[in-house]
């Protein structure tokens, strides 16, 4: 955040882009994982928008520094691979926002328990949003989407 | 660039000025104090476009805010199509009269704070902490201010806590005032202040809000020559928006030229009479 706002300020916003970002982070990562007694246990997701003819983004980071790029989706953290599977049971290409919420909760839930908006925390990046792509989706309009 | 990473004692929170002072980007930072003494061995004599004047006022559902086109540099038109309202974040906007480069740089950098803090914060700041947060980037430029480079804003929002719009006046000390109903700032503001005065309302609708801005702007630019009024020739209007419950919204250039043709045909057609 730190790099993108500084950067964003020293010279445009349009300069910010997420493959020097997933860069910095997998180069530090690296630099931990290789040089110190213990590796920094954390997997960092940097997901850009694409403008005219850049296509969308999703660099997955895990903690050894080895950068994925995603096509489709990504799932981080504890039990990715079983919510994976899920998840990709369940995608498609052109799902909107409600229904793909829904099909992500459900994936992160699993077939045992249901998540409740309280649970979640939900953000989108969208073209139509003007200067800040990024957004909060917050708690009634998240109950919204998800009833 | 190097990923910047703080130890826990020097960390700079969700203060982006601090950020750039520990990172030593403070080159176009507000606060350099080189650049103070280099406007005082310049001796403020240095010709630097100025900005006019910019009105804000309520209406029912929350603020509007607008503001002319026009820089000046003494008497020379420096520029006509220059933007004093800008969005400040979703729920604000902040408008700037005084020295142009100085508040068009203040409010890049307001804009990234504001950005910043929500960032690191996860959650954004309210109303009365963006208003604090721009008194004191004014109070920072106290020392340009001294040397005639002054920045006076004008900042509003909509609530969201309280479901208002609510208006924040400036002086050049970064004091900050909240307002009732309107105000306006910039050469032209005295005259812009009188015409809203006079129209004002309490719960204006939206549409009626606009064209009361728009008519402060046009008896401004008649009595103020720093203030630029519509430019029917090369279709440069004031710039006009909205914040509400939905957010920050310009309203579009038609909207504004055609309610400044009907303020023009209504003038002229008292006038015949």
């Amino acid at each position: 955040m730190r790099h993108a706002d500084t950067k964003g300020y020293a010279y445009s916003r349009e300069d910010v882009d997420a493959r020097s970002l997933a860069n910095l982070y997998a180069q530090y990562l690296g630099n931990v994982f290789t040089h110190e007694m213990k590796p920094l246990e954390v997997e960092i997701l940097v997901a850009e928008l694409g403008e005219g003819d850049r296509p969308d983004q999703l660099y997955h980071i895990a903690y050894e520094g080895t950068i994925t790029d995603e096509e489709r989706f990504a799932v981080l953290g504890g039990d990715a691979e079983t919510i994976t599977e899920r998840v990709g049971a369940a995608w498609q290409a052109d799902w909107d926002l409600a229904n793909a919420l829904k099909a992500a909760t459900a994936a992160l839930a699993g077939p045992d328990r249901t998540l409740a908006a309280g649970d979640l925390e939900v953000a989108t990046l969208s073209r139509g949003n003007g200067r800040r792509t990024f957004r909060r989706v917050a708690d009634t309009e998240l109950a919204q989407l998800l009833a | 660039m190097a990923l910047p990473l703080f130890p826990p004692e020097s960390d700079p929170g969700p203060d982006f000025v601090g950020l750039l002072s520990q990172t030593g980007t403070t080159k176009n930072a507000v606060s350099s104090a080189d650049a103070a003494g280099a406007a005082a061995t310049a001796g403020a004599l240095v010709p630097a476009p100025h900005a006019t004047t910019v009105v804000a006022l309520r209406f029912g559902g929350g603020v509007i805010m607008a503001g002319d086109r026009r820089a000046t540099m003494g008497n020379i038109i420096a520029h006509r199509g220059m933007e004093k309202v800008f969005p400040a974040d979703r729920y604000s906007a902040v408008a700037i009269a005084g020295s142009a480069g100085m508040a068009v740089e203040m409010v890049r950098l307001f804009q990234v704070q504001l950005e910043h803090y929500e960032k690191v914060e996860g959650t954004t700041l309210s109303l009365e902490g963006k208003a604090n947060q721009l008194a004191q980037m004014v109070r920072q430029n106290l020392p340009m201010a001294m040397q005639g480079l002054v920045v006076v804003p004008l900042f509003a929002g909509f609530d969201t806590a309280r479901a208002l719009g609510r208006i924040f006046s400036y002086d050049a000390t970064g004091g900050h005032y909240e307002e009732m109903d309107y105000q306006a700032t910039g050469s032209g503001g005295r005259d812009a202040r009188s015409t809203i005065k006079l129209g004002f309302r309490e719960g204006m609708t939206q549409d009626e809000a606009v064209d009361l801005a728009i008519q402060s702007l046009y008896e401004a630019a008649d009595e103020d020559s720093a203030t630029g009024g519509p430019d029917l020739v090369r279709g440069i209007y004031p710039l006009i928006a909205v914040v509400d419950a939905e957010g920050y919204r310009p309203v579009p250039e038609e909207d504004v030229a055609a309610r400044f043709g009907a303020l023009i045909a209504r003038m002229q057609a008292e006038r015949a009479q």
